[in-house]
């Protein structure tokens, strides 16, 4: 069953001169994760707004659980939405402890159903020891648990995650989308999760929707949006990508994509069939592996860009000037 | 052996602002030492006098209080959070009152009683004497707490803007989210949020409400500030109005300390702010209405009104011609508070950037001690200067005396105003002039040059601040310049409150209008710095 349906939905400031949102048409399955992708502009946030009630669209209709909530006629007030939102930095309540905090949003419990929940909900964030603390005493991450909690807590029909994981130093950015991704799988919510880290994307969503400019370039299964991009920009959003070289347009090779990983491309001391001869341009240490530029012979250097290449760095030494063969790895 | 020049001038600097603290501080200390003094006639004033004094001061303060918030929070919420016809005027407008010092605003409403007199016959003639005498009362007490409050009630207005419009957006969002209305978000979120600022505000109402001598004297209503002006010259008793004064000081000590105390508990307040902007939440017809007559109701009283009242009777004595004693008297007034701003803007200069990067607790106890004058009646102020002067005086053992002479006059003002000029003075050099100075002395100049060619320049705007805010604040003392003033020297405060006293308002409107015209070119300018982030102090 459909969660959110958004059908044509612009949005257009106050004072703006073009829609920061443009005839968007989008839905999310009941249970699934979407992650909202897309350069700082893009679009994402107001996207999140909308869907929140922090803003009205300008045209178009908004659906949550098939009841319109904005659109012609329609306007359902973030309150009664049935959403929860996750803010970038948690937003608790500073004058309030953790529990408090979590409870804020119960409403029309007993005093036993209350506590009950709320102390499901501490369990299932792992922070029943923190109830009686002030979010200034938590980590980053215990408020990030502490506020998804409380998004939760009211049984949402969705939950929406802002920036969930910026701020956060590289280790416990893994280990908080982790757990997390955990407990949203656990309660089975439909969640859409706006970032701009696509590496966190691609772990969490099931699919994944990309915007440039207010406009939705591309959706769908988050291993398709990675390896068959549109564009370049839908390439490039999730790290390096080389255009398709000339040579192999027309060629029956990776089944028609124009857009290739540095990690898809393998390079050969010796020619085999449906390889590429190219010379190394340069080579750059990248830790755990190692780039290889290289360029097709014959191409106008000037003009053209090298292929990237990554290799294992353990792997064949390539001195810059050295003939190489390059050939597509198969992608299982 | 080890310690070079520079250091030993740094020692320098130090103790000489640290002496000139305790100068600063002096009366303050008399004050204090002065409780521990008996006369025959305490008793007298301690049984008849101090409890009253005491029970007026209390209900002052707490009615005041209310009826300041009541005033204050509705109107900063609104035109923080709202759209409303006239929001962009209110906003700015109902910073105004502040320029109307408390007499002036009480002159103005003087005839309201006298309206009221055919009122208070039929309430006699009907209910009889006691109940003439209570409606009496409560009118006199009444009418002083609205003019009190509508004067004073911006200080709560500015702070609780200024919080309102710095709360993290994402919060009142967040209580939307979880399902909770506008008003329960703005009483569960947005002012339990804003409560140290509030209080902060609150807190100036009330010494204010301490301060105050004008307008408890022109209403009748004695209070305790009132009561050391009365007992030092009413009764001639200086040892028990030194002790009231004392006990007035160990008041306000206390009130500081809760103040204080409760800003420690600030930390969870200074959640982040956002810049994104604010977007008002658009009100209907009903709304509309009732947002103007929230912010329209306390800017008539506090502004409006009384503006009307003093112009119309300003005008009216302007008919004939200017009073010939009124140029003088504004250019004496001029003068006095043009000379005590340079004065006191040097002090604060001077403590300001000695108090830089020097991290000593006994220099910042003694600094602390030395800005507490403002939150002190002037009264009271005077009281101290009087004992050091009359003790500095005795020591002299000569003719001339100090006491009674204009340098009394502006040591008092020194004293009570110093945290008005060095505040913004201390916060322009946090802010411009960072780790400049060191830089400066880095690439090669000396201490005196660097202070020429990089702190003056950077510190002139907030040092024009400093000086306007306390040119305001002179030219509208009003019980610390009658206390300590040259015999028939009048300022316009002074003359504005004589002509009142002698039942002479329309003629003491025209002093009062010229004090508040002043007031109101310094506060727009100081109100704009202020909405726009006080980028400029």
């Amino acid at each position: 069953m459909t969660c959110l349906e958004l059908k044509g939905v612009s949005k257009r400031y106050d004072g703006a001169v073009q829609d920061a949102l443009h005839a968007l048409d989008l839905e999310i399955e009941e249970g699934e994760i979407l992650g909202v992708v897309g350069a700082s502009g893009s679009g994402k946030t107001t996207l999140l707004r909308l869907v929140a009630g922090l803003e009205s669209p300008t045209t178009g209709e908004l659906r949550i659980g098939g009841l319109k909530v904005a659109g012609e006629g329609a306007w359902v007030p973030p309150e009664k939405r049935g959403v929860g939102l996750v803010f970038q930095e948690g937003a608790l309540f500073p004058h309030m402890t953790v529990e408090a905090n979590v409870a804020y949003g119960l409403r029309g419990l007993s005093k036993e159903e209350r506590m009950a929940r709320l102390h499901y909900l501490l369990a299932m964030v792992n922070l029943r020891a923190a109830a009686l603390r002030y979010p200034h005493e938590l980590s980053g991450g215990e408020r990030q648990r502490i506020a998804l909690a409380r998004a939760l807590a009211p049984n949402p029909k969705m939950v929406l995650l802002d920036e969930p994981f910026s701020n956060l130093d590289p280790n416990l950015r893994t280990y908080l989308r982790d757990q997390l991704l955990a407990i949203i799988r656990k309660v089975n919510a439909t969640a859409l999760v706006v970032t701009h880290d696509t590496q966190d994307a691609l772990v969490i969503s099931d699919r994944l929707a990309i915007l440039r400019d207010g406009q939705l370039v591309q959706h769908g299964p988050s291993r398709d949006v990675y390896h068959t991009p549109n564009d370049a920009y839908c390439a490039r959003l999730f790290g390096p990508a080389n255009a398709l070289p000339e040579a192999w347009s027309g060629v029956a090779v990776g089944k028609g994509r124009p857009w290739i990983r540095p990690r898809e491309l393998e390079l050969l001391e010796n020619e085999a069939p449906g390889t590429l001869e190219v010379q190394v341009h340069a080579t750059q240490f990248l830790g755990d592996q190692l780039g290889v530029l290289v360029y097709p012979i014959g191409v106008d250097r000037a003009h053209e860009e090298p292929l990237l290449v990554h290799e294992d760095l353990y792997g064949h030494l390539h001195e810059v000037g050295a003939t190489r063969w390059i050939r597509l790895r198969s992608i299982v | 052996m080890g310690v070079g020049r520079a250091e030993w001038r740094w020692d320098r600097w130090l103790i000489g602002a640290g002496l000139l603290c305790l100068v600063v501080v002096a009366p303050l200390v008399a004050v204090l030492f002065g409780l521990g003094q008996t006369g025959p006639e305490w008793g007298h004033v301690a049984s008849t006098l101090l409890g009253d004094y005491l029970k007026n001061t209390a209900i002052l303060a707490i009615v005041v209080s209310l009826l300041a918030l009541l005033m204050a929070l509705p109107a900063a919420w609104l035109v923080v959070t709202h759209e409303f016809p006239g929001r962009r005027v209110f906003e700015w407008a109902l910073v105004l009152p502040l320029a109307f010092p408390t007499y002036v605003a009480a002159l103005a409403y003087l005839q309201i009683p006298e309206m009221l007199i055919p009122t208070l016959v039929w309430v006699r003639e009907q209910f009889g004497v006691d109940a003439f005498m209570l409606a009496q009362t409560l009118l006199r007490y009444g009418l002083l707490s609205v003019v009190l409050a509508s004067v004073l009630f911006p200080y709560i207005y500015l702070s609780a803007r200024t919080s309102f419009a710095h709360h993290n957006r994402a919060l009142i969002e967040a209580s939307q989210m979880l399902g909770q209305s506008g008003r329960a978000t703005f009483f569960r979120i947005a002012l339990p949020l804003s409560r140290p600022a509030i209080i902060a505000g609150l807190s100036l109402v009330v010494m204010e409400v301490l301060n105050d001598y004008g307008a408890v004297n022109l209403l009748g209503v004695p209070t305790l500030a009132d009561g050391v002006f009365r007992t030092w010259f009413g009764l001639e008793d200086r040892v028990s109005a030194i002790r009231l004064a004392g006990l007035v000081t160990l008041i306000v000590l206390v009130l500081i300390g809760l103040e204080y105390a409760q800003r420690g508990k600030r930390s969870f307040a200074d959640a982040r702010t956002e810049e994104r902007p604010i977007e008002r939440c658009r009100l209907g017809r009903i709304g509309g209405i009732f947002a103007v007559i929230c912010c329209g109701l306390p800017l008539t009283a506090g502004f409006l009104y009384p503006a009307w009242k003093l112009g119309q009777w300003s005008l009216l004595n302007l008919r004939d011609s200017v009073p010939s004693h009124f140029l003088p008297m504004l250019g004496r007034s001029l003068a006095l508070a043009a000379s005590a701003s340079l004065m006191i803007v040097s002090v604060g200069f001077l403590l300001a950037f000695t108090a830089r990067g020097c991290q000593s607790r006994s220099w910042k106890g003694l600094l602390r001690a030395a800005t507490l004058g403002y939150a002190m009646p002037g009264a009271v102020v005077a009281v101290g200067v009087m004992m050091v002067f009359g003790n500095f005086d005795q020591w002299l053992d000569s003719n001339v005396l100090l006491s009674g002479t204009l340098l009394a006059v502006l040591f008092g003002y020194l004293t009570r105003f110093l945290a008005v000029a060095y505040q913004p003075i201390s916060a322009g050099m946090d802010r411009l002039c960072g780790r400049l100075d060191e830089a400066s002395q880095l690439l090669g100049d000396r201490r005196g040059r660097t202070f020429g060619r990089v702190i003056l320049p950077l510190m002139r705007r907030p040092m024009l601040a400093a000086g306007m805010l306390v040119f305001v604040d002179v030219l509208k003392e009003l019980p610390l310049t009658m206390i300590l003033r040259p015999a028939n020297f009048e300022t316009l405060a002074t003359k504005a409150f004589g002509l009142a006293k002698e039942g002479r308002i329309h003629e003491g409107a025209l002093p009062s209008l010229a004090i508040v015209m002043v007031g109101i070119v310094v506060l727009i300018p100081l109100n704009r710095s202020l909405r726009g982030g006080g980028e400029q102090a």
